[in-house]
C-alpha cells in the first residue's frame, strides 16, 4: 500500500512537472530577426534662422546600425548617400539655394544664412536612385525672452581638494528662483523649447581658472511644464518637475496669446580657488527655442516611442516625420533667443 | 432620415397586409385556433430549446424558442405534430383541435450508452428560419468536441465556427468578422458577462456541466439585440431537475468540478447548483514550500473558481419563474517573509520584512426571470439582472530592522509601501420580450429594455511611509466614475408570404445618456429567406447595429487590466452596417452546407493613441485615445455540418480581410485589424467507436496575427543633443514600417479526446484522456524585444496531456 502511494505521489509531480514547467514557457522560446527587406531614406535637418544649414541624408537598411564612439563617426558611413542633389526653397522669396556635399558623411550644406523674414522652406532632395523627397517647413515667428529676474534663496559654502596635483577651492552652491517671462505669440498653436545653461565648470590651464558653459538642470512647477507628459526626461512627481539638462520643449495650451512668466527653481555652483586667476563672471544663460508643429509632433514620438518601448503596456509608437516618399526623418526650422544673468560672486 | 421613413413605411404595409391576408382567410374558411406551450425533457422536465414541431397534415411547423416555447396555427380539425430533437426522441401527437390549445410535450432522451440515431433535420445553421449567420448547439453537441482538461468549453467551440477566431494562444475573447471582443454580447441567462476568461483565455467562464443551450449570432441580428456591433452569444444555464436529484461529479488534473440538481418539490420547484476550482496553487504549494529556508518563507499561486446556482419555480403550466447566479474569480497571490537575527548575548541587529502581491478579477452575475404564457398566442419573458465585472490589485511591503544593545532597542527603522488599484463595470438591466403568434405564417417579436451602467476607470493608490512618517499618499486615476443610462425598445415581424419567401422585418430604437451627453439610434434589420426546394435555399440580410460601450485594451495583451469605458460627449458610440448573403443545402445522409458572403462597414471606432497608456495613468482615458475610425470587414464563410450519426463534426473556413484607419494613427492610411487572419480553418470530428468509447478531434489553421514592431532603425536627429548652434547629434531611431505591417507565424494545432464510459450501477462513469496540442507545435502568444533588433517569440502551451474522472448519477 505505501509503495502504490509513493508511486502515486511521483506520478502526480511528473504530470505536474509537464504541465507546469511548460505551460510556463520555459520549453517555448524562439528568437527571431525582423529583417525587413527594403531600404529607408532618413533626413536630419535642424536649421536655426540665421545660421548656415546642414541636411544628412543616409540610406539605412533596416537593422540595428551600432555606432563607433571614436572621433563621433558612425559605422553606417557607408550608408551615407553622397550624389545626391539638394535644394531649399525659400518660398516667401522665391529663392532657391543648392546645397553641396562637403563631407563625407551624407552631410549637405549651405553656408547662406537662413532669411529672417522667411515663412517657409521647402526641402527637395533627389536621390542617385531617382528617389525624391520632399518636406516643408514653416519658420516660427520669434519670441524673444523679455525679462530674467531672479532672487537668491540661500548660500552654502564647502571646500574641497587640497589633495596632490588638485588644489584647494571652495564650492558655494547658491539657490536661486529666477522668473523667465516672454509674450506668447498671438497664433493659435506655438511650442517652445527651454534650455538653460551655465559656466559653472572649469578646467586650469597655468594659473588661470578657464570657464565653459555646460547644460543644467533645473526644478520648476510651472503648469506649462506639468501639462506636458511627453518630456519623459523630467520627471513629475508631486506638483514639481525636475528638469535633466536637455531642452525641455513645452505647447502653449496653458498660456495661449498672454505673457507667459516661468518660474525655475535653480542651484548654481559658484567655484572660488584662492591661488588662480579667475577672469569671467558668474552667468547662467537661458535660450527660448521657438519650434513649429512638425517638430514638436517629431519630438513628441521621439518621448513617446522612448517610453513605450520600456513598457509593455504602452502602445507602440512610429517616429513622426514630414517627409514625403515614405522617407523617415525630420527638416525643420526654429528661432531662437538668448539673455544671460551674471551671479554676484 | 430618409430610409427610416421607408423602412417605417414598409413595415407598416407589411403589417396591414399580413392582418389583411389572414382575416380574409379567416371568414372564408374554419376557423383557425392556436397551439402552443413547452417542450420538456421527460426525464428532467427541463425545458428543450430548437425542437422542431411539424404539423404535417397542414404542413406548417415551429421551433422551440430559449425558453422551449412554440405556437403554430392551423384550421385543420384534426392534427397530427411531430416533434423533434437532435438528442430527443421523435414524438407523435395526434388530436382534435376544437379551441386554441396549450399543450406541454415531453421527450425522452436517448440513454447514454444507447447508439444515436439519426435525426431528421438535425442542424448547427437556422436552416427553416430567416436569420442566417446563426448557429445554436445543445450541450449534447458542446459534449462531442475535443473535452481537454475535462472541460468542453463553449467559448472554443463556437471559435471552431467560421467567421470567428481566437486571439491566439493566451489570448481570450472572441473576434467575430473582424471585430473586436468588445463587440460580442455575451448573455449568461440573458445576463450580459463582461469577462469570459480564465487564465489566459485557456478556460472560459462557462462551466459546461452547467450550460444547457448556446445560441451564436454574427449577422442577420434580431432586433431584440442591441448595443454590440458584432455578435451575441446566448448561454442558457440549465434549469434544474423537476423530476428527481440527479448530479456529476468530476476530478481532473488540475481542476474539479460537480453540479448537482434537485426537485424541491415534484414538478413544481428545483434547484441546481454548479462549482468548479482548480487547484494549481494547492499542487505546487509543497514544491514552492520545499525552497523555504529558516529565514525566508514563499508562498505563491493562482487559482479561479465559478459557481453556478439556479432556482426555478412553476407557478402553473403557464407561468415560471428563475432565479439565476454566476460568480467566478481569478486569484494570483505571492508572499514572502524574511526574517533574520544576528544577536547575541542581548546584543546585535535583527531585520524584518514582509512583502506580498493580491491580483483579483471576476464577475458577479444575477437575475430573476418570469417566464409567461399570456393567451396561446401571446409568450412574455421578462426579467431583472444586476452584472458586475471589477479587477484589483494590492501590493504591500514593509520593512524593520533594529539595533539591540544589551537588550534594548538603542535603533530602529521601518518603512512600508502600498500600491492599490481597482477598476470595475457594473450594470443593472430589466427588461421585457412579448412573442405574438399572429398567424400560422406570422409572429411578431416587441419588447424594451432599461439599463443602468456605471463605469469606475482604474483608480491606483501609492502610500509610503517612513518611520511613521508618511512620505507619499497619492491617487492617480485616468478620469471620474461615470454613469450612463439607456432605453431600448423593438419591434419584429416574422412573415411567411408563401412556402418559398420568408421575411423578418424590425427596429431596435434606443437612447442612451452619460457624462451629460444623449445619443439615440434607429437601427433597422432585414432577413429575407427564399427557399429553392425543400433542401436549398437563398438567405440574405441588413443590419445596423450601434454600440455605446468600448473596451480600452492594450494591443500586445489581453489583459484583465482591460477598462470598459462609455461613450462621452468626445466619445461617440460605435456603428455597423452589415450585408450577408447566403446560401444553405442539405443532403442524404444529414450533412449540411452553409455558405456566407459579408461586408462590414464600421464607423466611430476607438483606439489607443500611440504610446498611449491608461494604467497608472492621471490623463483622462477620453484623451489617449485616437478617434473617428473606419474599418472594413469582409470575407466568405464555408460551413459543411454533420451533427448526428455515429460520426458528427464540422469543417469551417474563411476567407476575410479586416481593415482600419484612422486620421492619427499610421499616418492617416489605413492598416490591417490586428486580428486580420486571411485564412481561418477548423475541423471538428467526433466518432462513436462503441457503446463504451468515443474519440474526438479538432484541428484548426489561422494566418498570424498582425503586429506592429520596430523592423529596425534609421538615423534622424535626436533632441536631446540640439543646441541651436547649426550642429546636430544623430540618434538610431526605431523603425516602424507601418502599424499592423508585421505578421506573426501562422497557427496550428491539433486536440484530441477519448472517453471511456461504463454503466455501473449507481451511475455512469467517464474517463477522458486528452491531449492539447497534440503535436506541441509553438504557436505565438507574444514577441518580445531581445537586444538589438532580435526578438524572442514566447508560446505558451506546448502539448499538454491530462485526464479526469468523472461520474453522473
Amino acid at each position: 500500500m505505501i509503495q502504490l502511494i509513493n508511486f502515486s505521489k511521483k506520478a502526480i509531480q511528473v504530470l505536474l512537472l509537464i504541465f507546469l514547467f511548460q505551460a510556463c514557457g520555459f520549453s517555448f522560446e524562439e528568437r527571431i530577426q525582423l529583417n525587413a527587406d527594403y531600404d529607408i531614406t532618413s533626413i536630419s535637418s535642424v536649421g536655426s534662422v540665421g545660421s548656415p544649414l546642414n541636411v544628412q541624408i543616409y540610406k539605412n537598411v533596416p537593422r540595428y546600425i551600432p555606432f563607433s564612439n571614436g572621433g563621433g563617426y558612425y559605422d553606417n558611413d557607408a550608408n551615407a548617400i553622397l550624389d545626391a542633389e539638394v535644394t531649399l526653397l525659400d518660398k516667401t522669396n522665391d529663392n532657391q539655394i543648392t546645397l553641396g556635399n562637403v563631407w563625407s558623411r551624407g552631410v549637405y550644406t549651405s553656408t547662406e544664412f537662413l532669411n529672417q523674414n522667411a515663412e517657409e522652406y521647402e526641402l527637395k532632395i533627389r536621390t542617385p536612385e531617382g528617389g525624391i523627397y520632399t518636406a516643408t517647413s514653416a519658420v516660427p515667428k520669434k519670441v524673444e525672452i523679455a525679462t530674467v529676474d531672479f532672487e537668491e534663496l540661500s548660500r552654502e559654502s564647502s571646500s574641497f581638494g587640497g589633495r596632490p596635483n588638485f588644489p584647494r577651492g571652495t564650492s558655494t552652491r547658491i539657490q536661486l528662483s529666477i522668473d523667465i517671462s516672454f509674450n506668447d505669440n498671438t497664433s493659435e498653436k506655438n511650442y517652445y523649447a527651454l534650455l538653460v545653461e551655465d559656466n559653472s565648470s572649469f578646467s586650469i590651464r597655468n594659473d588661470t581658472l578657464m570657464r565653459g558653459f555646460s547644460t543644467r538642470g533645473y526644478d520648476t512647477n510651472d503648469p506649462a511644464f506639468l501639462n506636458e507628459e511627453i518630456n519623459v526626461f523630467g520627471i513629475v512627481e508631486e506638483n514639481n518637475v525636475s528638469v535633466s539638462s536637455q531642452p525641455y520643449y513645452f505647447s502653449d495650451v496653458t498660456f495661449n496669446s498672454s505673457r507667459k512668466k516661468i518660474t525655475i527653481n535653480y542651484n548654481y555652483s559658484e567655484i572660488d580657488f584662492p591661488n588662480f586667476v579667475d577672469t569671467e563672471s558668474s552667468i547662467i544663460r537661458f535660450i527660448l527655442f521657438t519650434v513649429n508643429e512638425d517638430y514638436y509632433r517629431y519630438i513628441t514620438s521621439i518621448r513617446r516611442s522612448d517610453f513605450s518601448n520600456s513598457n509593455p503596456f504602452a502602445e507602440p509608437v512610429p517616429i513622426y516625420t514630414n517627409m514625403s516618399n515614405d522617407g523617415q526623418g525630420i527638416f525643420t526650422i526654429i528661432q531662437s533667443d538668448t539673455m544671460g544673468i551674471t551671479i554676484s560672486e | 432620415m430618409h430610409y427610416l421613413f421607408l423602412f417605417i413605411k414598409l413595415f407598416l404595409i407589411m403589417l396591414i397586409i399580413d392582418f389583411t391576408c389572414k382575416s380574409q382567410l379567416i371568414a372564408q374558411e374554419r376557423k383557425t385556433f392556436t397551439i402552443s406551450g413547452f417542450i420538456e425533457s421527460a426525464e428532467s422536465g427541463e425545458r428543450i430549446v430548437n425542437a422542431n414541431i411539424y404539423e404535417s397534415l397542414s404542413q406548417k411547423g415551429a421551433i422551440s424558442n430559449n425558453y422551449g416555447f412554440f405556437s403554430l396555427k392551423t384550421n385543420n380539425k384534426f392534427v397530427q405534430l411531430l416533434i423533434s430533437h437532435v438528442s430527443h426522441q421523435d414524438t407523435t401527437i395526434v388530436f382534435e383541435l376544437r379551441q386554441d390549445t396549450v399543450i406541454n410535450i415531453s421527450l425522452r432522451g436517448y440513454q447514454s450508452l444507447e447508439e444515436v440515431e439519426v435525426v431528421a433535420n438535425a442542424s448547427l445553421s437556422s436552416f427553416n428560419e430567416t436569420r442566417m449567420s446563426t448557429v445554436s448547439l445543445s450541450q449534447e453537441v458542446l459534449e462531442k468536441t475535443p473535452i481537454l482538461f475535462g472541460e468542453s468549453d463553449a467559448l472554443r467551440v463556437v471559435q471552431f465556427l467560421p467567421g470567428v477566431q481566437s486571439g491566439g494562444e493566451g489570448v481570450g475573447g472572441l473576434f467575430v468578422r473582424g471585430g473586436s471582443p468588445d463587440q460580442n454580447l455575451i448573455l449568461l441567462d440573458g445576463v450580459p458577462v463582461y469577462n469570459v476568461n480564465h487564465l489566459f483565455g485557456f478556460f472560459s467562464v462557462f462551466n459546461s456541466d452547467a450550460i444547457r443551450n448556446l445560441t451564436f449570432t454574427k449577422g442577420a441580428f434580431p432586433a431584440r439585440f442591441s448595443g454590440r456591433l458584432s455578435s451575441v452569444l446566448e448561454i442558457d444555464m440549465k434549469e434544474g431537475n423537476l423530476k428527481e436529484s440527479e448530479g456529476k461529479v468530476s476530478v481532473g488534473l488540475i481542476s474539479s468540478k460537480f453540479s448537482y440538481s434537485l426537485p424541491i418539490k415534484k414538478d413544481k420547484t428545483s434547484l441546481s447548483i454548479s462549482a468548479r476550482r482548480t487547484y494549481i496553487d494547492l499542487l505546487i504549494a509543497p514544491i514552492v514550500a520545499a525552497e523555504n529556508t529558516d529565514n525566508e518563507t514563499n508562498d505563491f499561486g493562482y487559482y479561479f473558481y465559478d459557481l453556478n446556482a439556479k432556482f426555478q419555480h412553476v407557478f402553473s403550466n403557464t407561468s415560471k419563474l428563475f432565479v439565476s447566479l454566476y460568480t467566478g474569480q481569478d486569484t494570483f497571490y505571492f508572499r514572502n517573509n524574511f526574517d533574520e537575527s544576528n544577536v547575541f548575548f542581548n546584543s546585535g541587529t535583527d531585520r524584518r520584512s514582509n512583502s506580498s502581491a493580491d491580483i483579483g478579477w471576476g464577475n458577479l452575475t444575477s437575475s430573476v426571470r418570469w417566464n409567461k404564457l399570456w393567451s396561446p398566442n401571446l409568450f412574455s419573458n421578462t426579467s431583472l439582472y444586476y452584472t458586475e465585472y471589477g479587477f484589483g490589485l494590492d501590493f504591500n511591503s514593509s520593512d524593520r530592522s533594529r539595533v539591540i544593545t544589551s537588550g534594548r532597542v538603542t535603533e530602529q527603522n521601518s518603512n512600508s509601501n502600498r500600491l492599490f488599484s481597482r477598476s470595475q463595470i457594473t450594470e443593472f438591466g430589466l427588461k421585457s420580450d412579448f412573442n405574438y403568434t399572429i398567424s400560422s405564417n406570422s409572429d411578431l417579436g416587441y419588447g424594451a429594455q432599461l439599463i443602468s451602467q456605471r463605469f469606475q476607470p482604474q483608480r491606483t493608490s501609492f502610500n509610503s511611509n517612513q518611520d511613521d512618517e508618511i512620505l507619499s499618499d497619492r491617487t492617480i486615476s485616468p478620469g471620474d466614475d461615470i454613469q450612463s443610462y439607456q432605453a431600448v425598445s423593438y419591434i419584429e415581424l416574422n412573415t411567411a408570404f408563401n412556402e418559398k419567401n420568408r421575411l423578418t422585418i424590425g427596429l431596435n430604437t434606443s437612447i442612451y445618456s452619460a457624462d451629460g451627453t444623449n445619443y439615440s439610434s434607429l437601427e433597422p434589420r432585414l432577413s429575407y429567406r427564399y427557399a429553392i426546394s425543400d433542401d436549398k435555399a437563398w438567405k440574405a440580410s441588413i443590419t445596423r447595429m450601434q454600440q455605446y460601450i468600448h473596451l480600452l485594451t492594450n494591443s500586445g495583451f489581453a489583459l484583465p487590466t482591460d477598462m470598459w469605458v462609455p461613450s462621452t460627449n468626445r466619445v461617440k458610440p460605435q456603428v455597423a452596417w452589415q450585408y450577408a448573403l447566403g446560401y444553405s443545402q442539405r443532403f442524404k445522409g444529414n450533412y449540411e452546407l452553409n455558405v456566407d458572403v459579408y461586408y462590414k462597414d464600421l464607423s466611430n471606432l476607438i483606439e489607443l493613441a500611440e504610446g498611449s497608456n491608461f494604467q497608472a495613468s492621471e490623463v483622462n482615458w477620453d484623451e489617449q485615445l485616437a478617434l473617428g475610425g473606419v474599418g472594413q470587414s469582409r470575407g466568405i464563410e464555408l460551413l459543411f455540418s454533420k451533427i448526428s450519426g455515429a460520426t458528427t463534426g464540422w469543417i469551417s473556413y474563411t476567407l476575410s480581410r479586416n481593415d482600419r484607419q484612422f486620421d492619427d494613427l499610421n499616418r492617416g492610411r489605413a492598416f490591417p485589424f490586428k486580428y486580420d487572419r486571411r485564412h481561418n480553418f477548423a475541423m471538428v470530428v467526433q466518432r462513436k467507436i462503441n457503446e463504451r468509447i468515443d474519440i474526438s478531434g479538432s484541428w484548426i489553421f489561422l494566418t498570424g496575427i498582425a503586429a506592429t514592431v520596430a523592423e529596425g532603425q534609421f538615423l534622424s536627429v535626436n533632441p536631446d543633443g540640439f543646441r541651436g548652434n547649426g550642429s546636430l547629434r544623430l540618434d538610431n531611431l526605431p523603425l516602424f514600417s507601418g502599424r499592423n505591417q508585421y505578421r506573426l507565424p501562422n497557427e496550428h494545432r491539433l486536440d484530441i479526446s477519448i472517453n471511456f464510459q461504463k454503466q455501473k450501477k449507481r451511475g455512469l462513469r467517464t474517463w477522458n484522456l486528452s491531449l492539447y496540442n497534440a503535436y506541441s507545435r509553438a504557436n505565438p502568444f507574444a514577441l518580445l524585444p531581445d537586444g538589438d533588433f532580435e526578438y524572442s517569440l514566447i508560446s505558451l502551451f506546448p502539448i499538454l496531456p491530462s485526464f479526469t474522472y468523472s461520474f453522473e448519477f
